[in-house]
């Protein structure tokens, strides 16, 4: 019991221990290079300190320096895991077998040690050649010259082309200045392979002079369209201490031929050499159950370029959704190197023993001049009944399965399109869709146009109303003066003036206005001067005959006409 | 003389609808013989007579798939598609064409989904829904004109505001599903290999191209048509291997 106990916490502590393990890993791309390739060192780490790598000697370190952080899934766990991360890239001057690391990540007090990484370094056996023809007397009269090298005169459409600048001087350089690169027109797809930080000097012999020559800016070049292309020349200062002699290279030419018409129906865009090989994660299923096929391609050429390869499905099998693409490409002296894998989830739907044929892909080899078919290896799948299983008919490939690889039956009536008597182009159609809305509209506005004479209308009846109600006002004043009611005749003749004036001024005699709002308003208005200062006048003469010292009897008889006929005119306007 | 007239042109609308009956029946007649040549030919005759009979092309289709012209038949059943883009059949008989073909080639639509389903409601639906639309937007014009200053003024101009986009929405679905089966644009190599030319005269053909591929029509020249592959290289075709949908 105790020792079950023991085992069982000494377990426990491992498994926490595994779990939180720092985990320092260092990588280097591509695994086989030239002298000179580029070289990228990656150091990866779940834990943040400082990093340092073991390089070989004579290691040329590039400007590229790259470090940060990224996150991580962890499938198994499904936890999230935070790297950091330092890249750099450089180049190796010689031939031979290197090796690259460990890196160390010091945290603290502790260092934690990363895997080592051996790198094969070969000679440039493919580098550009030197055509001695294209150095011309001109140029070897001048202290220095440049020139532009090639891998090949003559490439196929997607072979890769190797590029560089070569310059030669009769003096020793220190370094140089103002580069300004080739060109070439449709070089789109480039990539540079050698590290451009420094210049490797080496003597050289043409037409035995010896010249101090250096290679400079090694591209890798994928040329788009065929024909012939031009190569623009460089320019550069190339300086011995303060010293320079400016340099323009003498410009080349190359000829793009296009692939060979009879392409295999398998093949897939690459020009190179390629491998395939291609895994299945289980053999032995159940009817229903998804299985991955995983197909890798791999070589050197144009690889970034090639199409996906076409599985050879027979029935009982279903691909589900796309293939997940991986890539691991670098690019070095022999194009695109490395491989692209494709990871398929296909769907059993028969039982029994099944073969999983072959994947096979064509491509086209630049130095063989012809098209190589290469294929993966059949498998064999048990795959045992299952009663439950039935096939979904969510997707047109499960569709044609179900369908036991059979075209839908002939139709037995007629379908005429109804595109044929569309009613779109005809009169109809536009006249329908335009009379609605023109009677909308007329309709809108004449309903419109007809309220507004009703309430013209009905104003004007009010108006004319309140006119005969001014006017009885006025016939009240002239009774009480017939009966000698003074006071209530001049209140009367003041409520006749003040109803007039609401009805000029607000359209409602009911509105009783002040004497002086009433003034001020007709100024306002612009109404004749002469009508106001009567109307101010017949007021004052009101006021004084109540409140003041009377009247004489004209006057008094003769208020009552000026009050009409102000009323009268005022009203009018 | 007017009664003769009336008569013969009953006559003859019955006589072509009746031989049109004929040839559809007699293709299937033939099919059901396992006679695809001359069902073939029927169901060609229909398809000439009556251009906008998805049905004819279907079973054109199927007559080619059962000959084993499968490129032939790709095209039949792409026209069907084109005139009844519901059709929900010969999208699968496409890609069982293409598995038959086994050059890699899988059925791209022309169209997207969203224009499928345009397309497939038909241009009168649209037009009447225009139509439609086009009262509601009188309502709302005369009631906006009538009632004004009134608590339901924002409301009728929100909705003829809605109307209105709704109306030019489905002018556009009624006018481009009225055009859609006249547009050309589309074609399917017929030939078991097409050359492929870089223009318009030259002489020898930079690639093939495979039967069933569904490529792009730019132009149509004399004998070659200018045509832009799925990959989007742009070459010219000969007339002759390549039928337009």
């Amino acid at each position: 019991m105790k020792q079950v106990f023991l085992h069982s916490v000494f377990l426990f502590v491992a498994l926490c221990s595994f779990g939180q393990k720092p985990i320092v890993i260092l990588e280097v791309e591509p695994k086989e290079a030239e002298v000179g390739e580029m070289l990228t060192i990656t150091v990866r780490a779940n834990v943040q300190g400082e990093i340092d790598v073991d390089l070989p000697s004579g290691f040329i370190h590039g400007y590229e320096i790259m470090n940060g952080m990224n996150q991580e899934i962890d499938y198994n766990t499904g936890k999230v895991i935070n790297y950091f991360y330092l890249s750099q890239n450089g180049a190796m001057p010689k031939a031979g077998t290197f090796k690259f690391g460990p890196a160390y990540v010091k945290k603290g007090n502790k260092v934690y040690r990363s895997n080592t990484v051996t790198v094969t370094i070969r000679k440039e056996n493919t580098a550009p050649v030197t055509n001695g023809n294209e150095i011309t007397a001109k140029q070897l009269r001048q202290p220095a010259f440049g020139m532009i090298e090639k891998s090949k005169s003559v490439i196929y459409e997607g072979e890769p082309l190797i590029l560089n600048a070569k310059v030669y001087s009769i003096f020793d350089p220190s370094h140089l200045e103002d580069y300004q690169e080739y060109k070439l027109d449709g070089a789109l797809d480039k990539h540079d392979i050698t590290t451009s930080s420094r210049i490797t000097v080496r003597e050289e012999k043409i037409k035995r002079t010896a010249y101090y020559a250096f290679e400079h800016d090694k591209k890798v070049i994928f040329p788009i369209g065929t024909g012939k292309f031009t190569i623009e020349p460089f320019k550069l200062m190339l300086r011995r201490g303060i010293e320079g002699v400016p340099i323009t290279s003498s410009s080349t030419a190359i000829e793009v031929k296009p692939l060979p018409g009879n392409a295999p129906k398998d093949f897939i865009g690459g020009v190179g050499l390629f491998t395939v090989t291609s895994s299945i994660d289980q053999t032995k299923l159940k009817q229903g159950d998804v299985f991955t096929l995983i197909v890798e391609v791999s070589g050197y050429g144009n690889l970034q370029n090639i199409s996906e390869p076409k599985l050879n499905l027979p029935k009982g099998f279903v691909v589900y959704g796309d293939a997940i693409v991986k890539e691991d490409i670098a690019f070095g002296s022999r194009g695109a190197e490395g491989k692209i894998t494709y990871e398929y989830n296909i769907q059993v739907t028969k039982y029994g023993e099944l073969v999983f044929p072959e994947t096979t892909l064509s491509f086209f080899d630049p130095i063989k001049e012809k098209y190589v078919q290469i294929s993966t290896q059949s498998s064999t799948l048990s795959v045992q009944k299952n009663a439950g299983f039935k096939i979904s008919d969510n997707s047109t490939t499960t569709l044609v399965e179900s369908k036991g690889q059979d075209i839908f039956p002939f139709k037995t009536s007629s379908e005429l399109s109804t595109e044929h008597n569309s009613i779109v182009h005809s009169p109809v159609f536009w006249a329908g869709v335009t009379v609605p809305v023109l009677c909308g509209l007329f309709l809108g506005l004449f309903w419109r146009k007809r309220e507004e004479n009703e309430v013209h209308v009905v104003k004007k009846q009010e108006k004319q109303q309140a006119k005969v109600g001014i006017q009885n006002v006025f016939s009240d004043a002239e009774n009480a003066l017939m009966n000698q009611d003074y006071t209530n005749y001049y209140g009367l003749i003041e409520k006749g003036l003040q109803r007039s004036m609401g009805l000029y001024l607000r359209n409602d005699d009911s509105i009783i206005l002040s004497k002086s709002t009433i003034l001020e308003e007709l100024r306002l208005k612009n109404v004749e001067a002469v009508k106001i200062t009567a109307l101010q006048q017949l007021f004052t003469s009101c006021e004084e005959a109540r409140y003041g010292f009377g009247i004489t009897p004209e006057n008094r008889d003769a208020l009552i006409i000026s009050a009409k006929q102000i009323s009268q005119s005022i009203l009018k306007a | 003389m007017k009664s003769l007239s009336i008569f013969l042109a009953i006559f003859s609308v019955l006589y072509c609808t009746l031989v049109h009956a004929n040839s559809f029946d007699d293709g299937l007649k033939a099919a059901n013989e396992k006679n695809y040549k001359q069902a073939i030919h029927e169901f060609e005759e229909v398809a000439k007579e009556e251009p906008q009979n998805s049905a004819a092309f279907y079973n054109l289709g199927n007559a080619y798939y059962k000959n084993k012209e499968f490129g032939k038949a790709i095209w039949a059943y792409e026209t069907s598609i084109k005139l009844n883009p519901k059709n929900a059949e010969a999208p699968v008989n496409i890609e069982l064409c293409y598995r038959e073909l086994t050059n890699g080639n899988s059925w791209q639509p022309s169209i997207s989904g969203l224009q499928r389903m345009i397309y497939g409601i038909g241009s009168t639906t649209w037009a009447i829904l225009s139509i439609l639309i086009s009262c509601l937007i009188a309502y709302s014009i005369f009631s906006l004109l009538k009632q004004k200053n009134t608590p339901w003024k924002r409301f009728h101009v929100m909705a003829l505001f809605g109307e209105t986009i709704l109306f030019i929405g489905f002018l556009i679905a009624a006018n481009s599903s009225a055009n859609y089966p006249a547009n050309n644009d589309f074609g399917i190599i017929t030939a078991k290999t097409s050359p492929c030319y870089l223009d318009e005269t030259a002489k020898s053909s930079e690639f093939m191209v495979n039967e069933g591929a569904k490529v792009h029509i730019l132009s149509e020249k004399a004998n070659r048509v200018e045509v832009e592959l799925l990959e989007g290289r742009k070459v010219f075709i000969s007339k002759k291997d390549l039928r337009i949908i």
